[in-house]
């Protein structure tokens, strides 16, 4: 056969999935350097994260080994069965992630991870594949009135295809401060917007998703009857676009009730931003596409399903309202929906690009394929927590690329005086060795060099 | 198959140019055709094709796909000009194109990879660059090597090293 020069491969392994090529990097020596070259990863990440294929969704488990957070990444839904590949790491985690206490994760964006501490106002920016990550410098102080306990605080990782930038934002309920990642950014630094005055709440606990280059993100309205500060119903729906950092927002969809108390669920369904709720009796999925901005009621009903009756939620249960997530299994093309310990499952194909615009009565009320109950963690796993995480879809690429390279040294004074004192001691050695440098100088820096690395 | 070609080129304005492969075949294509290649579009504005531009690495069968690729494809990359030719419309493209590299055994798929290299034909070298990536889709690296017939000179520490780092592509 034709010897295929190491640029064509290069060329070939660009367009190949992510998981190809982290497979294909096990096949030769060459194609193994190939893929460790830190600029094919760049082209391999800007060439596949503007792509629209079905990204994965996330299990991500925290808890505590020997009093350190951890944090493990799992595919919910494994790949395609290869024939030949063994059973061996289908429950092994992509990685692990230690980390300080505090830190939560934000949210997912491309093949990264955010993750943030609301109380130092730092993040880190992992990537599971690679186990690298990048600390992001500390955010500016918040606005006075919005430094206090009760005030929520988001961070979202962003991504704009159009100029393959990310950037990190937080937001508050009327700021917005932004930090590109990448070489130029010490210049550029944490930037201040106001948001737009609307009444909005932002949810800590819902995390954006990032769709087409824009931050969505659901809030709370009003609540209807109870105290301002519960759940109540679903409130503007914030789009931030990325590139420009520009925010706006849209009037939730008219889901019918809007009397009673609802929870609120966003993610991505093929290019669209879908967004979930769920009433005391129903769960209703509406989808919008993020590009257009010029539309007063963007909103299309996609599905509605009923609930049955042992899981009607009474209005006092969503104080507690369990943890809920939606997401698409691009493999199975269902649509997965899971509240508390409960996933429920429908097929819907492989795409919603040609919805029609019906009215919400027109949409039949569905049932699901399929519900499935998940085990309980026990009382025993205390500090366990977990939850699923969607659109996300792997990359190569090292978070490091980001790396401004001189933030470290003015965020960590202790690094920065580690190093002074390490220079002086060694100065002090130095000056003493100079004068008699004996043989016995020579076995004690030998021993010190082979305790060191056991000691590690 | 270069009937078809030479065909095309009478009725043409626009000179001809002749494009010999390296086993001696000779094809007769259209400026515009030729051009679509970045290699010989440079060649005609140094204007040295006049007796025929030789391609001592591409032979007879695979320069017949590249014209007929070209001729094909001479449409979009021809719009400017007047209807001379009745272009394709976007779907005979895309299924002319999926026949070609769809029947393909490896070696000749990678001849003409190489050829679409060497002429620089970026839409060709795309085309089938994506179609051995779409072969690599879902194999394990075993089967990788079977498939492109590469040799595997990990040493065993080396591969169970690299296997480890990329666990979790392995996933049933």
């Amino acid at each position: 056969m034709e010897t295929i020069p190491v640029e064509l491969w290069q060329e070939i392994l660009l367009r190949a999935s992510t998981k190809d090529v982290a497979r294909s990097c096990c096949v030769s020596t060459q194609w193994r350097d190939i893929v460790r070259d830190p600029s094919f990863r760049k082209l391999h990440h800007d060439r596949h994260a503007t792509a629209h294929d079905v990204p994965d969704a996330l299990l991500v488990a925290t808890y505590n080994i020997d009093s350190q957070r951890v944090a493990s990444v799992f595919p919910v839904e494994p790949a395609a069965v290869s024939p030949t590949s063994s059973t061996r790491t289908a429950t092994a985690p992509i990685c692990r992630v230690n980390h300080m206490e505090g830190y939560r994760i934000a949210n997912i964006c491309n093949g990264f991870l955010c993750f943030a501490s609301h109380s130092t106002a730092k993040a880190i920016v992992h990537n599971p594949v690679t186990g690298e990550r990048l600390e992001v410098p500390r955010a500016p102080r918040l606005p006075p009135d919005q430094d206090n306990a009760r005030s929520p605080v988001t961070f979202a990782l962003g991504f704009s295809p159009n100029n393959c930038v990310y950037k990190l934002f937080r937001f508050t309920n009327r700021t917005m401060d932004v930090y590109t990642l990448g070489r130029d950014a010490e210049s550029t630094g944490w930037r201040r917007h106001a948001l737009p005055l609307h009444p909005r709440n932002l949810v800590e606990s819902k995390p954006a998703v990032v769709i087409g280059g824009k931050i969505c993100m659901a809030t709370i309205g009003p609540a209807p009857y109870r105290h301002p500060a519960d759940n109540g119903t679903p409130g503007p729906v914030l789009v931030v676009d990325v590139a420009h950092e520009e925010p706006c927002t849209y009037s939730p969809p008219d889901y019918g009730l809007p009397w009673a108390d609802a929870a609120v669920s966003v993610f991505e369904l093929h290019g669209r931003l879908c967004l979930a709720i769920r009433t005391e009796r129903m769960i209703q999925f509406w989808t919008m596409p993020v590009e257009e901005d010029d539309d007063d009621q963007p909103w299309q009903l996609l599905y509605k399903f009923k609930v049955v009756d042992d899981e009607i939620i009474r209005f006092n249960q969503f104080q507690r309202l369990v943890p809920m997530s939606a997401w698409l299994d691009g493999h199975t093309n269902t649509l997965c929906y899971r509240e508390g310990n409960n996933v429920y499952r429908k097929y819907v194909g492989t795409t919603t690009a040609t919805v029609r615009r019906f009215s919400s009565t027109k949409v039949v009320i569905m049932s699901w394929d399929s519900k499935i109950c998940l085990p309980v963690a026990s009382s025993s796993l205390s500090s366990f927590q977990w939850d699923i995480y969607a659109g996300y879809r792997p990359t190569l690429l090292s978070p490091l690329t980001f790396a401004s390279g001189k933030h470290e040294e003015d965020d960590n004074k202790c690094d920065l005086f580690i190093r002074s004192l390490l220079r002086t001691l060694r100065s002090q050695k130095s000056q003493k060795c100079r004068p008699s440098p004996t043989s016995a100088g020579c076995t004690n820096a030998k021993r010190i060099c082979c305790i060191n690395p056991r000691g590690f | 198959m270069a009937a078809a070609a030479a065909e095309a080129t009478t009725d043409g304005g626009g000179k001809m140019i002749i494009l010999i492969s390296a086993d001696g075949k000779r094809f007769e294509v259209t400026e515009a055709v030729a051009s679509q290649s970045q290699l010989i579009s440079n060649m005609i504005e140094d204007d040295c094709t006049e007796n025929g531009v030789r391609l001592p690495n591409v032979d007879g069968d695979i320069l017949t796909m590249v014209v007929d690729y070209c001729n094909m494809h001479a449409g979009d990359a021809a719009a400017a000009g007047d209807t001379m030719k009745a272009s394709s419309t976007e779907e005979e493209l895309k299924k002319f194109d999926a026949e070609l590299v769809q029947a393909l055994e490896n070696p000749v798929l990678f001849k003409l990879i190489l050829a679409a290299n060497f002429l620089n034909i970026k839409s060709l070298l795309d085309m089938t660059c994506q179609r051995v990536a779409d072969m690599m889709s879902g194999k394990t690296p075993e089967q990788m090597r079977e498939t492109f017939s590469i040799e595997n000179d990990f040493t065993p520490e080396e591969e169970a090293a690299i296997r480890q780092e990329n666990a979790w592509a392995f996933d049933d």
